[in-house]
Protein backbone atom coordinates (compact mmCIF):
# COMPACT_ATOMS: atom_id res chain seq x y z
CA UNK A 1 0.00 0.00 0.00
CA UNK A 2 1.89 3.11 -1.22
CA UNK A 3 1.50 6.34 0.72
CA UNK A 4 -0.26 9.05 -1.32
CA UNK A 5 1.67 12.31 -1.77
CA UNK A 6 1.47 14.70 1.18
CA UNK A 7 -0.92 17.15 -0.47
CA UNK A 8 -3.46 14.37 -1.06
CA UNK A 9 -3.52 13.33 2.62
CA UNK A 10 -5.90 15.04 4.98
CA UNK A 11 -4.36 17.12 7.79
CA UNK A 12 -3.94 14.83 10.81
CA UNK A 13 -5.51 17.33 13.18
CA UNK A 14 -8.72 17.31 11.09
CA UNK A 15 -8.70 13.52 11.07
CA UNK A 16 -8.16 13.40 14.85
CA UNK A 17 -11.21 15.60 15.27
CA UNK A 18 -13.61 13.72 13.04
CA UNK A 19 -12.49 10.08 13.10
CA UNK A 20 -14.13 8.92 16.36
CA UNK A 21 -17.49 10.22 15.14
CA UNK A 22 -17.06 8.68 11.69
CA UNK A 23 -16.06 5.35 13.21
CA UNK A 24 -19.14 5.43 15.44
CA UNK A 25 -21.34 6.22 12.44
CA UNK A 26 -19.88 3.31 10.46
CA UNK A 27 -20.48 0.89 13.33
CA UNK A 28 -24.02 2.26 13.69
CA UNK A 29 -24.60 1.40 10.04
CA UNK A 30 -23.79 -2.23 10.81
CA UNK A 31 -21.61 -4.37 13.05
CA UNK A 32 -18.08 -4.37 11.69
CA UNK A 33 -14.56 -5.51 12.41
CA UNK A 34 -11.54 -3.20 12.28
CA UNK A 35 -10.46 -4.02 8.76
CA UNK A 36 -13.95 -3.37 7.37
CA UNK A 37 -14.14 -0.04 9.23
CA UNK A 38 -10.81 1.04 7.77
CA UNK A 39 -11.99 0.01 4.30
CA UNK A 40 -15.20 2.05 4.67
CA UNK A 41 -13.20 5.12 5.73
CA UNK A 42 -10.95 4.73 2.70
CA UNK A 43 -13.92 4.25 0.33
CA UNK A 44 -15.46 7.40 1.79
CA UNK A 45 -12.37 9.33 0.70
CA UNK A 46 -10.84 9.86 4.14
CA UNK A 47 -7.64 8.10 3.21
CA UNK A 48 -5.79 5.20 4.81
CA UNK A 49 -6.38 4.82 8.53
CA UNK A 50 -3.78 2.52 10.08
CA UNK A 51 -4.59 -0.11 12.71
CA UNK A 52 -2.45 1.85 15.17
CA UNK A 53 -4.85 4.79 14.80
CA UNK A 54 -8.11 2.87 14.55
CA UNK A 55 -7.94 0.42 17.44
CA UNK A 56 -7.23 2.99 20.17
CA UNK A 57 -10.26 4.95 18.88
CA UNK A 58 -12.40 1.80 19.13
CA UNK A 59 -10.96 1.06 22.59
CA UNK A 60 -11.93 4.53 23.77
CA UNK A 61 -15.43 4.21 22.30
CA UNK A 62 -15.78 0.90 24.09
CA UNK A 63 -14.45 2.31 27.36
CA UNK A 64 -17.06 5.09 27.11
CA UNK A 65 -19.82 2.52 26.59
CA UNK A 66 -20.63 3.63 23.03
CA UNK A 67 -19.67 0.35 21.34
CA UNK A 68 -19.31 -3.24 22.44
CA UNK A 69 -17.12 -5.96 20.98
CA UNK A 70 -17.09 -9.73 20.59
CA UNK A 71 -14.60 -12.15 19.10
CA UNK A 72 -16.29 -14.23 16.45
CA UNK A 73 -15.04 -17.52 15.09
CA UNK A 74 -13.33 -17.01 11.74
CA UNK A 75 -14.14 -18.96 8.61
CA UNK A 76 -11.01 -20.93 7.92
CA UNK A 77 -8.87 -18.42 9.80
CA UNK A 78 -8.42 -16.90 13.24
CA UNK A 79 -11.39 -15.12 14.83
CA UNK A 80 -12.15 -11.44 14.26
CA UNK A 81 -13.17 -8.78 16.76
CA UNK A 82 -16.55 -7.39 15.74
CA UNK A 83 -17.78 -4.04 17.06
CA UNK A 84 -21.44 -3.13 17.56
CA UNK A 85 -23.02 0.14 18.65
CA UNK A 86 -24.81 0.32 21.99
CA UNK A 87 -27.99 2.24 22.88
CA UNK A 88 -25.83 4.85 24.54
CA UNK A 89 -23.74 4.99 21.38
CA UNK A 90 -26.82 5.61 19.23
CA UNK A 91 -27.89 8.50 21.45
CA UNK A 92 -24.38 9.96 21.50
CA UNK A 93 -24.11 9.66 17.72
CA UNK A 94 -27.42 11.43 17.17
CA UNK A 95 -26.44 14.31 19.45
CA UNK A 96 -22.90 14.66 18.13
CA UNK A 97 -23.95 14.54 14.47
CA UNK A 98 -26.47 17.35 15.02
CA UNK A 99 -23.77 19.44 16.69
CA UNK A 100 -21.27 18.57 13.98
CA UNK A 101 -23.58 19.86 11.24
CA UNK A 102 -24.11 23.09 13.17
CA UNK A 103 -20.38 23.41 13.76
CA UNK A 104 -19.36 22.89 10.14
CA UNK A 105 -22.10 25.26 8.94
CA UNK A 106 -20.67 27.95 11.19
CA UNK A 107 -17.13 27.28 10.05
CA UNK A 108 -18.15 27.19 6.37
CA UNK A 109 -19.83 30.57 6.73
CA UNK A 110 -16.49 32.06 7.78
CA UNK A 111 -14.45 30.57 5.01
CA UNK A 112 -15.87 32.05 1.78
CA UNK A 113 -15.41 35.46 3.36
CA UNK A 114 -11.72 34.73 3.88
CA UNK A 115 -11.40 33.58 0.27
CA UNK A 116 -12.96 36.78 -1.07
CA UNK A 117 -10.53 38.92 0.86
CA UNK A 118 -7.49 37.28 -0.80
CA UNK B 1 15.27 -18.00 14.90
CA UNK B 2 12.96 -15.33 16.22
CA UNK B 3 10.73 -13.97 13.52
CA UNK B 4 10.06 -10.26 13.19
CA UNK B 5 6.43 -10.80 14.18
CA UNK B 6 7.40 -12.71 17.34
CA UNK B 7 9.93 -10.04 18.30
CA UNK B 8 7.27 -7.34 17.78
CA UNK B 9 4.82 -9.27 19.97
CA UNK B 10 7.41 -9.69 22.75
CA UNK B 11 8.27 -5.99 22.68
CA UNK B 12 4.57 -5.13 22.77
CA UNK B 13 3.96 -7.38 25.78
CA UNK B 14 6.87 -5.80 27.64
CA UNK B 15 5.81 -2.23 26.74
CA UNK B 16 2.25 -2.94 27.91
CA UNK B 17 3.39 -4.64 31.13
CA UNK B 18 5.53 -1.61 31.94
CA UNK B 19 2.36 0.48 31.64
CA UNK B 20 0.50 -1.83 34.03
CA UNK B 21 -1.97 -3.00 31.38
CA UNK B 22 -3.71 -6.21 32.50
CA UNK B 23 -2.75 -9.55 31.01
CA UNK B 24 -6.27 -9.96 29.66
CA UNK B 25 -6.06 -6.64 27.81
CA UNK B 26 -2.60 -7.47 26.49
CA UNK B 27 -4.09 -10.63 25.01
CA UNK B 28 -6.79 -8.53 23.30
CA UNK B 29 -4.21 -6.15 21.85
CA UNK B 30 -2.06 -8.97 20.49
CA UNK B 31 -5.10 -10.65 18.95
CA UNK B 32 -6.23 -7.37 17.34
CA UNK B 33 -2.77 -6.82 15.86
CA UNK B 34 -2.65 -10.40 14.61
CA UNK B 35 -6.13 -10.34 13.12
CA UNK B 36 -5.74 -6.91 11.49
CA UNK B 37 -2.33 -7.54 9.95
CA UNK B 38 -3.55 -10.86 8.56
CA UNK B 39 -6.46 -9.07 6.90
CA UNK B 40 -4.40 -6.20 5.44
CA UNK B 41 -1.23 -8.16 4.75
CA UNK B 42 0.87 -5.48 6.45
CA UNK B 43 3.75 -6.07 8.83
CA UNK B 44 2.84 -5.21 12.43
CA UNK B 45 5.31 -2.30 12.53
CA UNK B 46 3.72 -0.77 9.40
CA UNK B 47 0.19 -0.96 10.74
CA UNK B 48 0.70 -0.24 14.44
CA UNK B 49 4.01 1.60 14.69
CA UNK B 50 6.72 1.16 17.35
CA UNK B 51 5.51 -0.98 20.29
CA UNK B 52 6.35 1.66 22.91
CA UNK B 53 4.30 4.33 21.13
CA UNK B 54 1.34 2.05 20.48
CA UNK B 55 1.41 0.84 24.10
CA UNK B 56 1.19 4.50 25.18
CA UNK B 57 -1.89 4.97 22.99
CA UNK B 58 -3.51 1.81 24.33
CA UNK B 59 -2.87 2.81 27.94
CA UNK B 60 -4.25 6.27 27.17
CA UNK B 61 -7.40 4.86 25.55
CA UNK B 62 -8.02 2.63 28.56
CA UNK B 63 -7.94 5.63 30.91
CA UNK B 64 -5.62 6.62 33.79
CA UNK B 65 -2.47 5.43 32.05
CA UNK B 66 0.68 4.68 34.01
CA UNK B 67 3.88 6.30 32.74
CA UNK B 68 5.85 3.93 30.55
CA UNK B 69 9.49 2.95 30.69
CA UNK B 70 11.73 1.33 33.27
CA UNK B 71 12.20 4.03 35.86
CA UNK B 72 8.50 4.91 36.44
CA UNK B 73 7.73 1.17 36.59
CA UNK B 74 10.44 0.62 39.19
CA UNK B 75 9.22 3.67 41.16
CA UNK B 76 5.65 2.36 41.15
CA UNK B 77 6.88 -1.07 42.22
CA UNK B 78 8.81 0.44 45.12
CA UNK B 79 5.91 2.66 46.14
CA UNK B 80 3.47 -0.24 46.13
CA UNK B 81 5.68 -2.77 47.85
CA UNK B 82 5.74 -3.70 51.51
CA UNK B 83 8.66 -2.96 53.81
CA UNK B 84 9.60 -6.61 53.65
CA UNK B 85 9.77 -6.39 49.87
CA UNK B 86 11.83 -3.20 50.05
CA UNK B 87 14.24 -4.91 52.45
CA UNK B 88 14.46 -7.63 49.83
CA UNK B 89 15.49 -5.10 47.19
CA UNK B 90 18.15 -3.70 49.48
CA UNK B 91 19.50 -7.19 50.03
CA UNK B 92 19.46 -7.78 46.28
CA UNK B 93 21.32 -4.54 45.64
CA UNK B 94 24.03 -5.30 48.17
CA UNK B 95 24.13 -8.88 46.95
CA UNK B 96 24.61 -7.75 43.38
CA UNK B 97 27.49 -5.54 44.38
CA UNK B 98 29.13 -8.31 46.41
CA UNK B 99 28.59 -10.74 43.56
CA UNK B 100 30.22 -8.39 41.07
CA UNK B 101 33.17 -7.62 43.33
CA UNK B 102 33.69 -11.29 44.19
CA UNK B 103 33.57 -12.31 40.54
CA UNK B 104 36.17 -9.71 39.54
CA UNK B 105 38.46 -10.83 42.36
CA UNK B 106 38.10 -14.46 41.30
CA UNK B 107 38.90 -13.58 37.69
CA UNK B 108 41.96 -11.55 38.73
CA UNK B 109 43.08 -14.24 41.18
CA UNK B 110 43.00 -11.87 44.13
CA UNK B 111 42.30 -12.71 47.75
CA UNK B 112 38.88 -12.15 49.19
CA UNK B 113 38.38 -9.95 52.19
CA UNK B 114 37.46 -10.35 55.85
CA UNK B 115 39.25 -13.71 55.78
CA UNK B 116 36.84 -15.30 53.33
CA UNK B 117 38.02 -16.34 49.86
CA UNK B 118 36.81 -14.47 46.77
CA UNK B 119 34.82 -17.39 45.43
CA UNK B 120 32.82 -17.62 48.64
CA UNK B 121 31.93 -13.95 48.39
CA UNK B 122 30.76 -14.61 44.86
CA UNK B 123 28.47 -17.36 46.08
CA UNK B 124 27.14 -15.27 48.99
CA UNK B 125 26.54 -12.33 46.65
CA UNK B 126 24.73 -14.55 44.15
CA UNK B 127 22.44 -15.93 46.85
CA UNK B 128 21.66 -12.46 48.24
CA UNK B 129 21.00 -11.21 44.74
CA UNK B 130 19.03 -14.09 43.31
CA UNK B 131 16.31 -14.51 45.87
CA UNK B 132 14.46 -11.14 45.54
CA UNK B 133 15.28 -10.91 41.83
CA UNK B 134 13.42 -14.15 41.21
CA UNK B 135 10.48 -12.50 42.93
CA UNK B 136 10.80 -9.46 40.64
CA UNK B 137 10.93 -11.53 37.48
CA UNK B 138 8.01 -13.76 38.34
CA UNK B 139 6.16 -10.62 39.43
CA UNK B 140 6.51 -9.04 36.01
CA UNK B 141 5.82 -12.23 34.15
CA UNK B 142 2.81 -12.50 36.41
CA UNK B 143 1.59 -16.03 36.13
CA UNK B 144 -1.30 -14.69 38.20
CA UNK B 145 -2.18 -12.25 35.38
CA UNK B 146 -1.54 -14.29 32.25
CA UNK B 147 -1.80 -13.03 28.70
CA UNK B 148 -4.77 -14.91 27.24
CA UNK B 149 -5.68 -15.01 23.57
CA UNK B 150 -9.41 -14.10 23.55
CA UNK B 151 -9.94 -16.18 20.40
CA UNK B 152 -8.69 -19.43 21.90
CA UNK B 153 -8.60 -18.89 25.67
CA UNK B 154 -5.02 -20.17 25.63
CA UNK B 155 -2.11 -18.62 27.48
CA UNK B 156 -0.16 -16.77 24.82
CA UNK B 157 3.29 -16.80 26.35
CA UNK B 158 4.78 -20.21 25.90
CA UNK B 159 8.11 -21.11 27.46
CA UNK B 160 10.27 -19.63 24.65
CA UNK B 161 8.45 -16.29 24.93
CA UNK B 162 8.88 -16.35 28.70
CA UNK B 163 12.56 -16.97 28.22
CA UNK B 164 12.89 -14.03 25.86
CA UNK B 165 10.90 -11.82 28.22
CA UNK B 166 13.25 -12.80 31.06
CA UNK B 167 16.27 -11.81 28.99
CA UNK B 168 14.67 -8.51 28.02
CA UNK B 169 13.97 -7.81 31.69
CA UNK B 170 17.28 -8.93 33.10
CA UNK B 171 19.81 -7.38 30.78
CA UNK B 172 19.39 -3.84 32.16
CA UNK B 173 19.69 -5.25 35.69
CA UNK B 174 22.81 -7.20 34.76
CA UNK B 175 24.29 -4.14 33.02
CA UNK B 176 23.66 -2.03 36.09
CA UNK B 177 25.35 -4.57 38.34
CA UNK B 178 28.31 -4.90 36.00
CA UNK B 179 28.68 -1.11 35.95
CA UNK B 180 28.39 -0.82 39.73
CA UNK B 181 30.94 -3.60 40.22
CA UNK B 182 33.36 -1.98 37.82
CA UNK B 183 33.03 1.37 39.57
CA UNK B 184 33.44 -0.33 42.93
CA UNK B 185 36.59 -2.09 41.78
CA UNK B 186 38.06 1.03 40.16
CA UNK B 187 37.56 3.09 43.29
CA UNK B 188 38.70 0.43 45.75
Amino acid sequence: MDEPPAQDRWPPEWMRGVLPLCVLAIVDDGDAHGYAIAARLEQAGLGTVKGGTLYPILARLERDGLVGSTWTAGEGGPGRKVFAITEQGVAELREKVARWHRFTRLADALLPMAREEL
Amino acid sequence: MKSEVQRYRDEMVLALRLRDVSGERIGEVLAEIDSHTQATGERPHEAFGPPREYAAQVADALGSPSAGGWWPWIRRGLAESSWGERAGWLVAGVGGFVLGMGAIQVVLGQDGWLGLPAWLWTVIGAAMFAWPIVGLVTGVDRAADPVIDPRTGADVLGAPSRGRLLVMLLWPVAALIALASLLGWLTR
